[in-house]
């Protein structure tokens, strides 16, 4: 069996310019552009003083986002939330859709972070010019002491890499992590099963008859241990069996179940997670970026 | 063949195509969801505090107004206490007046009913005076059996009898 841990799907290359690759990422962003713009437009439709129940969730929604903004930025920064949310938006639409099996995340492609880290490196910098001259932002790399400069500009490039990367790393490899498990418990299955169906079918159908007996006698006695190996049991009893026979050769059940467990902590926690990480430094690097008010 | 992106590599396409659907999110975002429900939220916050002052305003003219019907309410009970007493006095006066007129009518009663028994009395006394005194001349003149000067006897039995009536 083999695995290979690639990139993003190139569906075709457009032949101009060196060659436009358009891949499995540019359509996933499309999809999730394409969503998040109806879903604004539908909830920012018909907005009345006297809210409804649908007005009352997407207002819910705006000022949770307008909170998360406030409360790191300050008040005076609230007209930074559109920015934090499309960043926000994008990132966890993006992360999730890679759930749906046939898109893959936006986000476990660096081209897609390392866009949104440059853009706010490009805003910080913008800022900063802005407020303090292009010396007196040039002179901020000197600080506290000259003999810092090479490593403040080190760290000023290491900023949205460090930003891309976290962001990247954390959904690129949960989708790793999951496609390896597969691999192995389809593997595992494939053995377990063979090697029942190798020593016989009767093998197979004494086991297929024990499960039975144990799930029998849960009925009866009500012992969950003796549901739980009689599935077991006779899951693999049937399986072999039908294996021995010759038809439904190799179907991996052992990828039932766990991969569903992991895939929550790994998509959708990891992937929420990241989404308000990536959003936090964002808020935190922007304000730091801006003169506090007078 | 199919083929991929390397796992880890930029495609500047991808890049591209990336930051023009962030900036398109952005700009629908800001436009359609955010401005939209930060105004609505804040029209409401406005019209909500626009309500409350109002309520304000109206709750402290309602307590000067109410003070002000209390003062004239109090200004009234004191004006008809006022009143009512001035009436009993004018009452009580008059009572008196009348009583007193009624006394006095009475004494006036009594007086000249006094007066009329006295009339009558001294009346009756004199006509029994007179009375007697005939017949006592009368008898006399029986008893004596002569003619008295009629005049000179009448003056000696009236004194006669004025003198009875002392002691009497």
């Amino acid at each position: 069996m083999e695995l290979d841990i690639t990139g993003a799907f190139i569906y075709f290359t457009i032949p101009v310019l060196g060659g436009i690759r358009v891949t499995q990422t540019m359509l996933s962003t499309l999809v999730v552009t394409l969503i998040i713009c109806i879903a604004c437009v539908i909830c920012g439709k018909d907005l009345k003083k006297r809210p409804g129940g649908r007005q009352v969730m997407v207002e819910k929604g705006v000022m949770m986002l307008r909170k998360m903004v406030t409360d790191t930025m300050g008040e005076h920064n609230a007209h930074w939330t559109p920015f934090i949310g499309t960043i926000f938006l994008s990132s966890i639409l993006g992360t999730y859709i890679g759930l749906t099996g046939f898109l893959r995340s936006t986000t476990a492609d660096i081209s897609c972070v390392m866009v949104w880290a440059v853009m706010v490196t490009l805003i910080i910098w913008y800022n900063k010019i802005k407020h303090e001259g292009i010396l007196g932002w040039l002179k901020g790399f000197t600080e506290p002491i000259v003999v810092m400069t090479p490593m403040n500009i080190v760290s000023e490039i290491a900023q949205p890499i460090s930003m891309a990367f976290r962001h990247f790393g954390n959904v690129a490899g949960g989708g790793v992590i999951t496609t390896l498990i597969y691999t192995a418990l389809t593997i595992a299955s494939t053995a377990v099963i063979n090697l029942i169906a190798a020593s016989g079918w009767v093998i197979a159908a004494v086991l297929l008859a024990v499960g039975v007996v144990l799930i029998v006698l849960w009925k009866k006695s009500g012992k969950k241990v003796a549901l739980v190996f009689g599935i077991i049991s006779a899951v693999l009893g049937l399986f072999g069996l039908l294996e021995a026979i010759g038809i439904l050769a190799g179907v991996p059940i052992l990828t039932y179940g766990l991969p569903a467990v992991l895939s929550c902590y790994f998509d959708l926690f990891s992937g929420f997670v990241q989404a308000y990480v990536f959003c936090l430094l964002t808020m935190v690097y922007i304000s730091g970026a801006l003169p506090e008010p007078q | 063949m199919a083929q991929f992106e390397a796992f880890i590599g930029v495609n500047l396409w991808t890049a591209l195509f990336t930051l023009l659907n962030t900036l398109t999110i952005f700009f629908v975002a800001r436009k359609f969801l955010f401005r939209p429900v930060m105004k609505i939220i804040e029209d409401r916050q406005k019209e909500i505090d626009g309500m409350y002052s109002a309520a304000d305003t109206a709750k402290v003219e309602a307590d000067a107004m109410r003070s002000e019907y209390q003062q004239k309410l109090n200004e009234a009970h004191a004006t008809s206490d006022r009143i009512v007493k001035e009436a009993v006095v004018r009452g009580q006066n008059r009572e008196e007046e009348i009583i007193r007129q009624a006394h006095q009518e009475a004494d006036a009663i009594m007086t000249k009913a006094a007066a009329d028994i006295e009339l009558e009395r001294k009346k009756a006394i004199n006509d029994a005076k007179n009375e007697i005194s005939g017949i006592a001349i009368a008898i006399a003149g029986k008893v004596v059996g002569r003619e008295l000067n009629e005049n000179d006897q009448a003056a000696l039995i009236d004194h006669f009898i004025n003198e009875l009536g002392e002691e009497a």
